[in-house]
């Protein structure tokens, strides 16, 4: 199983249980396959736990619903009830008397989409692409182990740490210092352009450019650095002298 | 009202288990009812820092299995202060035996009878983590001056953070001044401007915490300890917040930072409060 299909489930631990989200645009049975795989690798999160399964839009089939429950019985999880912002799903999860409550959490985001969750039930409308004079906000530090793709440009309120990651389609703002990678454009777009208050990356990529040894060595620590594709080339500059 | 603090750090041997054992013996000194829950399942510590190993009938895993009446046939009372527990952690036993919903539930009865309840966890972010800091409320995060344990330390926050812990706050162990003055090492400055999180204390290096862990005595009750007058402001400061920090000087520098970062937080909660 490759990683990105990992990816297709996420858990979040609250007092009332483990919330489970399965991604919308994957194929059911991988989804469930790595369900069962990941409870397998966290037994001692899991075992005896009470769940509730965020299924988000997804329309759900009688066969996919039985091997869903078939997975959580049988790893002798307690089933809470099913988040979902499907009437289908809903009706046919009442049919089993399963309590149903009506949302999305998205805890496991689309490739590409915000991936932070989204608090409470209520399902948050928002557009899959952003339009390019727009952009994310993102109101947390980045810490070490975290990985973040947005699909637009994107403020990041606070540090992106060693060992933390942020991708952007377009451009990335950090009021705060990156200590981590940063990779804008990080579908092609070499207009792309990364600000931060601290420039102190270990890997800053524009498109399909990376800064170089040379280029880091120039920034200053603690001045914010704007950095642009120039000449096919990464260049970082002060900002106050860019004004 | 009660709390239930986890001690955890990401990074193996910071100074977890020494924590606990001193905040436990000085929340104690102070009339606190207080157990010390060892989630350390099969690296057993906590014991000997509190020289209560002999002692040892019953430990948490047979809690947890019940192969007891409860867990006061567990707990074993301090020698020196009435009101101070330990539930030891099982030596022999697989660390797999613990299910977390059965961890949260012993947590939320330790809860009703105590003060405070400390959580001394193992190091690394796996089960045995998980069950630490499941029936948690609040954390306490050990780290080094060291960068590898800070960024260890930054991975655990994060953990906790998406956990929803209600507070997350920061011991600095091992600083050596002399060493901080020299740029050899990472100063508080430092690793608070990368955690984030509000500094609860620092503990200096003091090889008397070897001698003292040895005896099996907290370093705390040394009045003539450096880490044990570190322990103690630390205690005060848990039990009241608004105790003041000697040793912290309000940093100056990064103000530029600062600043940005607050104004732009300001401007957005302006524009969301104009915006709803
Ligand atoms: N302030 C200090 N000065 C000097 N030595 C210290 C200090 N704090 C802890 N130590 C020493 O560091 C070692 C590790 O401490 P401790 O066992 O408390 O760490 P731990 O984080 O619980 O480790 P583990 O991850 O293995 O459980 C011990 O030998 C202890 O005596
Ligand atoms: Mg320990």
């Amino acid at each position: 199983m490759n990683d990105k299909s990992l990816d297709s489930v996420a858990f979040k631990g609250t007092r009332q249980g483990i919330i489970v989200s399965i991604r919308e645009d994957f194929d059911f049975s991988g989804c469930i396959e790595n369900l069962e795989v990941k409870i397998k690798e966290s037994r001692a999160f899991f075992s005896g736990a009470a769940v509730s399964i965020d299924l988000g839009w997804r329309e759900l089939n009688i066969e996919e619903l039985e091997s869903l429950l078939d997975v959580i019985y049988r790893n002798k999880l307690k089933l809470l009830g099913i988040v979902s912002t499907s009437l289908a799903t809903r009706n046919l999860a009442e049919r089993h008397n399963i309590k149903v409550i009506i949302g999305r959490l998205g805890l496991a985001g689309h490739a590409g989409r915000k991936k932070n969750s989204v608090q409470g039930a209520a399902a948050v409308p928002q557009p899959r692409v952003l339009p390019s004079d727009m952009a994310f906000i993102h109101r947390k530090i980045v810490r070490s182990g975290t990985s973040l793709h947005f699909d637009g440009s994107v403020i990041i309120m606070g540090d992106i740490n060693s060992g933390g990651e942020v991708m952007a389609r377009g451009d990335i703002y950090v009021m705060g210092a990156v200590r981590g990678v940063v990779h804008a454009g990080c579908e092609g777009n070499e207009k792309s352009c990364i600000f931060a208050l601290d420039q102190q990356f270990t890997r800053l990529q524009i498109a399909q450019h990376a800064a170089s040894e040379k280029d880091k060595k120039k920034i200053k620590k603690g001045v914010p650095h704007l950095s642009i594709v120039e000449e096919g080339k990464i260049i970082s500059l002060p900002y106050n002298k860019r004004q | 009202m009660s709390k239930v603090f986890v001690v955890t750090s990401g990074k193996g041997g910071v100074g977890k288990t020494t924590a606990t054992a001193n905040l436990g013996a000085g929340l104690a000194s102070i009339g606190k009812r207080v157990v010390l829950v060892d989630a350390d399942i099969g690296l057993r510590n906590l014991d000997l820092l509190l020289g209560l190993e002999n002692r040892i009938v019953f430990d948490l895993v047979d809690v947890l299995d019940k192969k007891c009446r409860g867990y006061k046939q567990a707990l074993i009372r301090d020698k020196r202060f009435e009101s101070l527990f330990l539930l030891p952690a099982a030596q022999s036993k697989n660390k797999d035996a613990v299910k977390a919903e059965q961890m949260k539930e012993l947590m939320d009865e330790l809860r009703k009878e105590f003060d405070y309840v400390l959580i001394d966890c193992p190091a690394g972010i796996e089960g045995g983590f998980r069950n630490a800091i499941i029936g948690a409320d609040e954390a306490i995060i050990i780290t080094n001056p060291e960068i590898s344990a800070v960024r260890d330390a930054d991975r655990v926050v994060g953990i906790l953070e998406s956990e929803n812990k209600s507070k997350i706050s920061l011991i600095v162990n091992r600083l050596r001044s002399e060493l901080v003055k020299k740029g050899q090492m990472l100063s508080i400055d430092d690793i608070r401007g990368i955690l984030s999180i509000d500094v609860l204390g620092v503990v200096p290096e003091d090889h008397k915490i070897l001698f003292h862990s040895n005896k099996g005595e907290p370093v705390i009750l040394d009045k003539f300890s450096p880490a044990g007058d570190a322990y103690r402001k630390i205690v005060k400061r848990l039990h009241d917040p608004g105790e003041p920090h000697e040793e912290i000087k309000q940093s100056k520098n990064g103000g530029l930072r600062s600043f940005l970062l607050k104004l732009m937080r300001s401007t957005m909660e302006k524009l969301e409060k104009g915006a709803s």
